[in-house]
This record gives structure tokens, sequence and C-alpha cells, in this order.
């Protein structure tokens, strides 16, 4: 545990803070600082420069005009300067001053000296032409006569413009205002014309007038001057030649000097023309031009006001950032920063110190506190073996009162008995050598003298080196514990049996197992000696009967001797050792045994057996008695069970038998209302099972059934008998069955009708099983009978009429004898047909069945029909070809044809009428009931047979088919053709139906079944006609 | 001119083919039944046998089959008067087990003639 008095953290990181702000601000000044003075210092040093640079270019201008001066006195020494001296100190003057690009000499000549002057040049071969001036047009012309001329007499260098000699600068055209000026004042005076030849490229010059006097000396009145004027000194100066010229000295002294803007105006110029220096730039205002570091200097030019402007461009280095002030700032953070960290490390570790003195002593309380609050017993040994602490529950334990002060050394604590003190020192050594805690159990008795149980902890405190210094020890008293835990675990044990019993309880399935298992619970678990298990028999009135045997039970407590079904309570008793009777029980001490009663019937006892006395106390009875309640329910639930099992078994049986009866089974109540239909109603009737229940069972009565059927059913079941008996009925769908019903009342315990239950069959099949079965007796009775009769007809059918032909072969022609045995032959022709038509009937057996081609086979017929119809009839014949395949026998089905289309002409007799013959591909919807059976839905080739004859009264047309019924006038049918085509098509497995309204006509429709690809073509077709022929 | 055996239980159609072969110029022996038959094709040789199909003690098929064993070249002409019966086709039968042309009763004076012609003509 850490203990930190609160706000050390923030004290430690208050005083570096300061520092740190503080640091900041300073080293931000003085980088401030830093800064302004560099800024100061550079702009001092550059504008030293700039000045520099100035003095400079004046002192070269000055220097160029001085030699105009100098030029002057030359000039002014002599009267008559010859033109190589003039030459020769011009180039002299030329060389020494670059700036210099032209000097010359302008002598003032008198109107009355011009001859002589211009011959004198003329002479001197200066120029030919004399003194010229420009006209307006700027042409040279010979100047005009005035009181004196100023001609430009030398010029060096000479070559440079010859054109302009004796050109008079004082003629009106040149106008110069500068001369008489320069003259009266006797000083030097620039002029803003260019008067001397120029060198073309440049253009940088300015012209500076010169007045030389005569005698060389300057006169001192304006008089004077006038009258000794001798001429001027003319220079033209190359401005940029000059500046160049005086700062190229400075390159080496100051690597900036590239980096320095120099402009020079005139300040006399118009605004515009001002600038001179250097050409080519826009003229501006001369205070606009560079920047707060530029320095002016004004100065005289020849009498014109000069503006000299100098200042560094930003390249100048001088000028860049310096590094410096960063360099300051940086430094004085780091060095804040360091400062900063040292102080609050040194802080945090006074704070931390502080922090931990007081941690230790609060930790010390808590430990004391701790200790002497602890319930277990706590010392600490020294290396002397000497206790040095023992807490409040150790005192208490040896008895040390509160009479000893805190001071007061501590008295030996150890155990008094010798074997405790070696088990003690024993246990001390232990823990020396392991260097580690170890607890060990303790039963010694306390200074008392009573028994108890400790847990006693040993544990080594070691120094830095690891060696042991001290051996702390716990105690705990856990005597209570103990006891608790022995009692926990006999109650443990004691509900283990009884949740292991239940389990058994629950889980058995037989009750001999159960007894057996509860009685092995009962000694394994429960740690008993021995159970035994008594069952009564006979439901409780006779003898018991041992189930189960499980450990030690001695003979003499046989419980089959116990007077069991004396009282029900728990008898304990003490089995003493003479008792026991047998080796296997020795030991048992004690015995109780149990009544196992469930709803207030013992079915068996339960007795238990014990090693020791005193062990059925009133818990472990009561839990045994509840053990042999549970035990006696548990054999009362499987015994119900197994009863319970067996009759829903039965149930089940029932239940399954009624649910799968090929019957229909109806339950309703006892007013009829149905309550239940199983599913064979279900399938039969057509109605659900949710239709059905709720409703009557009126519900199926189609109509057809006799009222009085009703009346005795009710009477009968009312009366409580059963009532058997055939009903009609009808289906959800409208189809009608018969039933065969036993119906029959439910009653209960009081002989009370509770339900009625109706049982009954479905026997339409039967019914029409056995119809059948009649009609195709009959038939094949009558086929019998009819090839029987057939055949002695032809036997008598030979004599007589072969007889005949060949007695009428003999007879004379025409003689009444022969006309009469004509009308024999013909009678015998009628019965050989009507032979034939009988055999034909008996003929319907199946022939060839083929499965091709129907639609030819009755297309044929039909082609054979209409050579032998009466031309009174229209035959429509229309066959679908392809429809598909029908297995028919094709004798047979051209019988049919024939026959059917026979009877239609028969119908129509010699009236006019259409006969329609049809084949087509059909398919039946729902299932087609016929005279006597019924065919499913499904694919059919249908064949059509129709006529316009008269027709067949309804009452007739249910008859048609039966043998020997006919519709036509004695000797016209046989009564067989219709049923034989019924035969037939039913064997084909088809059906035939027909409509007939009188006067209108009648249509046979005959269904033969389609057969789909790959069936056997002949099997549908020829099942049927195996039961009809059989 | 054939030796023509006639067997049948009808003594009127008996009558009736002797009266027909014998006009025709054939020699004619006739059986009541099958038995009296049999015994008699034993005892001579006929050109044809003409026999019934449905007779008491020996019917005309077991007939057919018994004389087909003895013979098997001799003509078997097949007649019946049921032709094709319910079940059974006598003259289908017969011709299956070597009848060697069938005729329906009643027949005339022409197709019995027509029948033993072709007969003989097989066998010749």
């Amino acid at each position: 545990m850490t203990l930190r008095p609160t706000g050390t953290s923030k004290n430690s990181l208050f005083v570096p803070a300061c520092l740190f702000l503080v640091g900041c601000v300073l080293s931000a000044g003085l980088s401030w600082l830093t800064l302004e003075v560099g800024r100061s210092r550079v702009e001092h040093e550059v504008k030293e420069e700039l000045r520099l640079h100035l003095t400079s270019i004046e002192t070269g201008l000055r220097g160029n005009l001085f030699a105009l001066d100098a030029f002057a006195a030359f000039l002014g020494a002599g009267e008559q300067v010859g033109r190589s001296e003039f030459q020769s100190f011009a180039t002299s003057l030329l060389r020494s001053h670059g700036g210099i690009q032209a000097i010359g000499w302008v002598p003032r000549v008198a109107g009355d000296e011009r001859p002589a002057f211009e011959e004198k040049a003329r002479r001197d071969g200066i120029s030919e032409g004399g003194i010229a001036e420009r006209d307006g047009q700027g042409r040279t012309v010979a100047a005009a006569e005035r009181g004196e001329y100023f001609p430009i007499h030398y010029v060096e260098p000479a070559a440079s413009d010859a054109s302009s000699l004796l050109l008079d600068l004082g003629s009106p055209q040149a106008r110069l205002a500068t001369l008489p000026e320069a003259r009266d004042t006797g000083e030097a005076r620039a002029v803003d014309t260019i008067l001397l030849p120029r060198q073309p490229e440049d253009r940088q010059g300015f012209t500076v007038l010169r007045p030389v006097y005569r005698q060389g000396t300057q006169p001192r009145t304006i008089e004077e001057r006038r009258r000794d004027l001798a001429g001027f000194a003319v220079t033209v100066l190359r401005v940029g030649d000059i500046v160049r010229r005086s700062m190229a000295p400075l390159h080496s002294v100051s690597p900036d000097q590239g980096h320095m803007e120099v402009r020079i105006f005139d300040m006399a110029a118009p605004a515009g023309q001002r600038l001179l220096y250097p050409k080519g730039e826009a003229d501006g205002d001369p205070a606009s031009h560079g920047s707060d570091l530029r320095v002016e200097r004004s100065f005289d030019a020849a009498g014109r006001p000069w503006l000299l402007v100098a200042w560094p461009t930003a390249a100048h280095g001088r000028l860049g950032t310096s590094a410096l002030p960063w360099m300051v700032l940086a430094a004085g953070l780091v060095a804040t920063i360091l400062v900063a960290g040292f102080v609050r490390m040194k802080v945090r570790r006074a704070a931390e110190r502080v922090a931990a003195e007081q941690a230790l002593r609060q930790g010390e309380r808590l430990l004391r506190s701790i200790l002497d609050n602890s319930p277990n017993e706590i010392t600490l040994k020294n290396a002397d073996g000497r206790y040095v602490i023992a807490n409040a529950a150790a005192l208490k334990h040896w008895g040390i009162g509160k009479e000893r002060r805190s001071g007061d050394p501590l008295p030996d604590l150890s155990p008094t008995a010798p074997e405790h003190r070696r088990a003690a020192a024993e246990h001390e050594w232990e823990v020396i050598e392991s260097q580690s805690p170890i607890a060990k159990e303790r039963e010694w008795p306390d200074p008392a003298g009573k028994p108890q149980t400790h847990i006693v902890t040993k544990f080594p405190i070691l120094d830095d080196g690891g060696k042991v210094v001290w051996i702390g020890s716990i105690s705990t008293d856990i005597t209570a514990l103990k006891q608790v835990e022995r009692e926990l675990r006999d109650r443990n044990r004691a509900y283990r049996t009884l949740s292991r019993c239940n389990e058994i309880l629950v889980r058995s399935e037989d009750e001999e197992a159960l007894i057996a298992d509860v009685c092995r619970t009962i000694v394994e678990t429960g740690g008993y000696a021995g159970a035994e298990v008594g069952i009564a028999e006979n439901g409780g009135r006779g003898a018991l009967r041992s189930v189960a045997r499980c450990g030690r039970v001695p003979d003499a407590a046989n419980i089959l001797q116990i007077p069991w079904d004396g009282p029900a309570c728990p008898i304990v008793a003490a089995v003493t050792a003479q008792a026991t009777g047998n080796e296997e029980a020795g030991g048992v001490k004690s015995m109780a045994t149990f009544p196992m009663f469930t709803g207030g019937r013992a079915v068996g006892v339960l007795a238990v057996c014990s090693d020791m006395h005193g062990t059925f106390g009133r818990e472990a009875v009561a839990l045994l008695e509840e053990l042999a309640g549970d035990m006696a329910f548990g054999i009362a639930a499987l015994r119900a069970k197994a009863q319970h099992e067996k009759a829903a078994v039965e149930m089940r049986k029932l239940a399954r038998a009624v649910e799968q009866s090929p019957a229909m089974i109806i339950m309703t109540d006892a007013q009829g209302t149905i309550e239940y239909v199983n599913p064979k109603f279900v399938e039969v009737s057509g109605y659900s099972a949710a239709e059905a229940v709720g409703a009557k069972p009126s519900l199926l009565q189609s109509g057809e059934t006799e009222r009085g059927d009703y009346e005795s059913l009710w009477a009968a079941i009312k009366d409580g008998r059963v009532w058997r008996g055939l009903f009609h009925n009808k289906r959800k769908d409208g189809s009608l069955f018969w039933g065969e019903s036993a119906i029959s009342p439910v009653f209960d315990g009081d002989g009370g009708i509770t339900h009625f239950i109706g049982i009954q069959e479905d026997v339409t099949e039967r019914l029409e099983q056995e119809r059948r079965l009649r009609h195709a007796d009959k038939m094949d009775s009558l086929g019998n009978l009819a090839g029987g009769i057939a055949h002695d007809f032809n036997n008598m059918l030979l004599p007589i009429g072969t007889l005949t032909a060949m007695v009428l072969k003999d007879m004379e022609p025409g003689s009444k004898g022969q006309r009469r045995l004509e009308r024999v032959l013909e009678a015998t022709e009628r019965a050989q047909s009507l032979a034939q038509r009988i055999l034909a009937f008996g003929r319907t057996d199946s022939g060839e069945v083929q499965t091709h081609g129907i639609s030819e086979s009755i297309l044929e017929t039909a082609n054979l029909l209409k050579s032998t119809l009466p031309k009174t009839i229209a035959l429509d014949v229309r066959i679908e070809a392809d429809l598909g395949d029908v297995a028919y026998d094709r004798t047979q089905i051209e019988t049919v044809v024939l026959n059917l289309a026979k009877n239609a002409a028969d119908a129509m007799g010699r009236r006019p009428g259409d006969l329609r013959i049809a084949l087509e591909r059909f398919h039946l919807a729902v299932p087609l009931t016929g005279l006597t059976s019924t065919i499913a839905a499904g694919s059919y080739a249908r064949l059509t047979i129709g006529d316009t004859g008269k027709g067949i009264e309804p009452d007739k047309l249910a008859r048609i088919f039966e043998p020997y019924f006919t519709t036509k006038a004695k000797g016209e049918g046989t009564g067989l053709g219709l049923a034989m085509v019924r035969t037939i098509i039913l064997k084909h497995g088809g059906e035939i139906a027909v409509e007939s309204e009188v006067g209108v006509g009648t249509t046979f429709r005959i269904y033969l079944p389609l057969h789909e690809a790959g069936r056997s073509a002949s099997a549908e077709g020829t099942s049927a006609a195996s039961e009809a022929a059989d | 001119m054939a030796h023509i055996l006639v067997i049948d239980d009808e003594e009127l159609s008996l009558f009736t083919m002797r009266e027909i072969l014998e006009e025709a110029g054939h020699t004619v022996v006739t059986a009541g039944d099958g038995m009296a038959g049999l015994a008699l094709q034993g005892a001579q040789a006929f050109d044809l046998v003409i026999t019934d199909m449905v007779m008491p003690h020996k019917e005309g098929v077991q007939l057919i089959v018994e004389i087909r064993e003895r013979d098997s070249r001799i003509p078997i002409l097949a007649i019946s008067g049921s032709g094709r019966s319910r079940n059974t086709d006598f003259l289908e039968l017969a011709r299956q087990h070597g009848a060697n042309a069938v005729l329906t009763k009643p027949f005339s004076e022409e197709d019995l003639l027509n029948a033993l012609a072709v007969c003989l003509e097989t066998d010749g």
C-alpha cells in the first residue's frame, strides 16, 4: 500500500512550471532584442555604404567638372591656343577623365572679325564653309550677319562630327540662354541640350559651358566679363560612365555593390525628363524610388540642381534575415527546459520522500491495527528466538493482560509440553530450511488444558541478503470449525443418501431393482452397516417377503419376523452381541425398522443396521423414515405406472384400430351431433374431420334412403339396440355411395346413453362388383347359349339351303315349285344372317390388340359405310389424326362402329338425315360414371356417332344396352347389338354414354383410354375384359 | 375323281355333303363321329378328309391331330357351324393343326366344291 499526502504532485509541478514560463518570456524578449539591434546596425551600415557610394559618385562628377575648369584655364592662358596644343591637352584630359565624351573650344568672334576668322579657319583646315547656323528645317546654312558669333572651333575627339564645326552657338536657333548666363556669372553652366557632337551610342551625356576671359583671369564685374569674354570651353560628360567609374573602386570594398540601386535626377528639368541615370528607365518622382533605407544627396551640377538617390535592393546580403535571434530563442528555451526539468525532478524527489515517510508511518499504524484486531494469534520471533511481536489475540491466549506496558519485553510464548515444543521447533526449522511459509494443523490443549485444533502457519522474514532474520507465526483456532465440519459431513452423507435414493426412485422402471438400489445406496453412500427391505404380499394382508438385503444384517433382526402391521412408526433397537446370530453381521450394534407407508397403506418394511450405538438420532430417524416413505411412494408409483401403461397400450391399440379401420367410424353424442370421424370417413365422404365434427350424420343423406329406415334406426338405437342396414349416401362432391352400417349406443356406468357409434362400410364397389358379375354371368351364359343356338341353327341351315339350291337347279324355270323354293332360300338366308349376328354377339372376346392407327381404322370403317348407307343419309366424318395410342381390337371396334352406324341408319329410316362420326382427343376433367362403372378423369380418345333420327324415349334409354332389349320392330333387330357394343367398350377399359331426344336424334359417345408413351399397350385394355370374360 | 371321307355328327349335313360330292363325281364314305372317322381313315386310303369340328366322342381338332400323326400329306377340309365360338375359333384351330382349308356352315354347293378343289390342288 502506498500512501501519499495530497497536493504533493501539484507542488512538485508548480515551481518548475513557473520557471518554465519565466524562461520562455525571457528567451522571447532576448530574441526580440537581438533582432532589433541587428536590424538597426544593418540599416546603419547599409546607409553608410550608400553614402559612401554617393560621395564617390559626387567626387567623380566633380572631378570631371574640374577638368573643364582646368581646360578653361588652359585656354585662357594663351590668347591664341594652337590646334596642336589644344589637341594634346584635350587628349590628355579625355584620357584622364573617362566620363568626358567630348571637349571643345567655342571662341567669341565679333561681327567684324568674321571674315578673318573664317579665313583662318579655312587656312587651318577646320572648315571651308565659314560660320554656319541651322535654319528652320535643321539644315546648315551660312550664319546671318550678327554682332558676335560663337562658332564651335575645336572639338576633341575631332573625327566625331566635322559637320558641326563652326556652327554658331549664338544663333537665334540655338537659343542658348545659358551662354549669356555663363558669361555674366563667370561660372560653368550646364545646358539641357547637347551642343557638342555626340557619340551616338551614349545618350547619358550632358553639356557644360565654361566662360573663358581674356588675360586668363576672371573679371570682377559683369561689364568687364561681357567685354573680356574670349569664348567658352565646352565639354560633354557621360553621367553613366562617371557613375560606373566612381563606383568601380568600391567593388572590392563592398561585396554588396551589385545590390545597390543608384538614381540621378536633374531637378531643373521638366517632369518626366528628370531621370539622368540610368537611362532607359521610366522617369518618376524621385521620392518614390527605393525603400526606407534610401539615401539622398543634392548636387549642384554646373548650376543645375541634381538629386542623387541610392538604396539597397532586396538581394542585399546585409538585409537578409539573421539566424541569431532564433538561435538566441532556441538556446533560451533549451536552457529553460533543462532548468525546469531539473528543478521538477528535485521537487518531486523531495515530495516522494515525504510521502514515503508518511506512508510508512500510516502502514505501521495500519499493520498494528490489523494485528491487534485479528482473531488469529500472530507472533514474531527474532534470530535469537526471542518474541518481538505478539498481537492482542496471542497475548490473550497466553493470559498476558493489559497491565503489560507496550515497551516491555515479551515472555516466551512457546507451548509448554516438551513434545509440542519439539514439534514447534521442527516446524520453525522446516521454514528456515525451505525459506517459505508452511502451514500445519495442531491439536494442542490451550494453557487451561482444553483440547483445541489450530492451523499454525509459520513464515520466514528475510533480510536483503536472503538470510532469515525473523520467523512469523499465525495461528487460527479451528476447533469449532472442525466440529461443524464433522457434523456437516454426516448430514451431507445423510442427504446425499436421500438424494441418491430419490434419483433411483425417479429413474427406476422396476420395483425390485429400485429396492435393491436403495438398499445398496443406504450402505454404500449412507455408511450404514446393512439394509434390508421386505415387501408385503397379497396387497398388505399376507406375510413379508425379503426383496433385497445389502451389507450386514443380523438374522436376529430378521425383518420377516417384524409384526409390521403393528404400530406404524419406526422401531429402534439395540442389537446385543449374542443376538447377531451370524458372523457376517458382526459389529452391528443397533438397528431401526421403518414401515413403508403410502396412501395410508403399508407396502413393506425397511430395516437399517449400524455399527455404532446412537447412530439413529432424531435426525437420522426422521431422514430414514422419509426415505422409507419415498420408497413406498416410488413402489406405488411404479405399480400404478405399470398398470397405466398396460391400459395405455390397450387404448393405443384401440385408437389405432379405429384410426386405421377400413370402415368409416362416426361417433356422435346422445343428441346425434358428430364428435369424431375416423380417416376412412374423411376419405370416403370427402368431408374433412373439421367439417364433420359438430354436424349431424344427415350430412350424408342423399334422399335415396327410405324415411322408414331412419325411423327404425332411431327407434332401435334409442332403445339401446344395435341397428344394421344399408344407406345410399351422398359424398361431399355429390356422388353417391352405398354404406352398410351398424349403429350402436354407448352406455355410461348407469346405463344411460352417452354416445352413438356408427360403423359404416362403403360397399358401393362391392355391390357394383356383384352387379357386374351378375351381368357378366348373364352375358356369358347368353353368349354360350347364342353360340350353341347358332351352331345348331347353321347345321340345320346347311341341308335346308344347300339342298334347296340343288333342287332349285333342277326345277323348271318359272314354275310354281321354283317360286316357292326361292322363298325357302330367302328365308334360309335371313335365318343365316340372324345366326351370324347371334354368333357375333358370342364372339366378343378379344382378338388381336393393337395400339396404333385407331384413326385410320375408323376412317376405313367410315369409308366402308359410305357404300352401304342409303343415299338419303349424309355422312360427316371428322377424324383427328395422331391422337395417341389406344389399345384396341380392330375387328371389335369396327363391329362397334358398324353396329352403331347401322342403328343410326335404321333410326333415320328413309328420311334424309345426317350421320356424324368423329374421333378426337378428349380430356375428361371429372370421373365419368356410366351405367355400371366409372372411368377416371384423364385423356381419352372420344368416338362420337350421332344421328338425326327419331330418338329414343327416356324410359327406354336406360335399357338400351341390355341384351335382347330392342326398340326395333320384331324381326329387325336381335336386341344384342348395343349389348355387344357396350361389352366391347368395357373390355377396352372405356365407357359408352348416350344422349337422345325424341325427334331430334341420338348421340353415342365412346371413351377409349389414351395410353401415354411407354405404357404397356394391352394391359389397360384387357384387364377389364378378362374380368368380364371369366 | 376323288375318294372322300366325310365325318359329321349331323346326319343331315352328311347327307347334304354326300349329295353334292357324289353329284360332282366323287366317291364318298361317311362317318358319324370322330372315332368312326379315324377308324375308317386307318382302314382305307382316301384322297381327302372332310370333318366337322364340334362332335361327340372326338372333337374335330383332336381328329385332325391324330390323322396328321398318321398321314402328313392327306388333304383335310375342316367345316364348322359355329365358326368362331365364344372363346374358341375352331376353324382357326383346325388350320393350325393341319387342316388345308376351312369352311363355315352353312355353305353352298359351289363353296364346298371350290374348297375341295383348293385342297386337292394343294395335294396335287
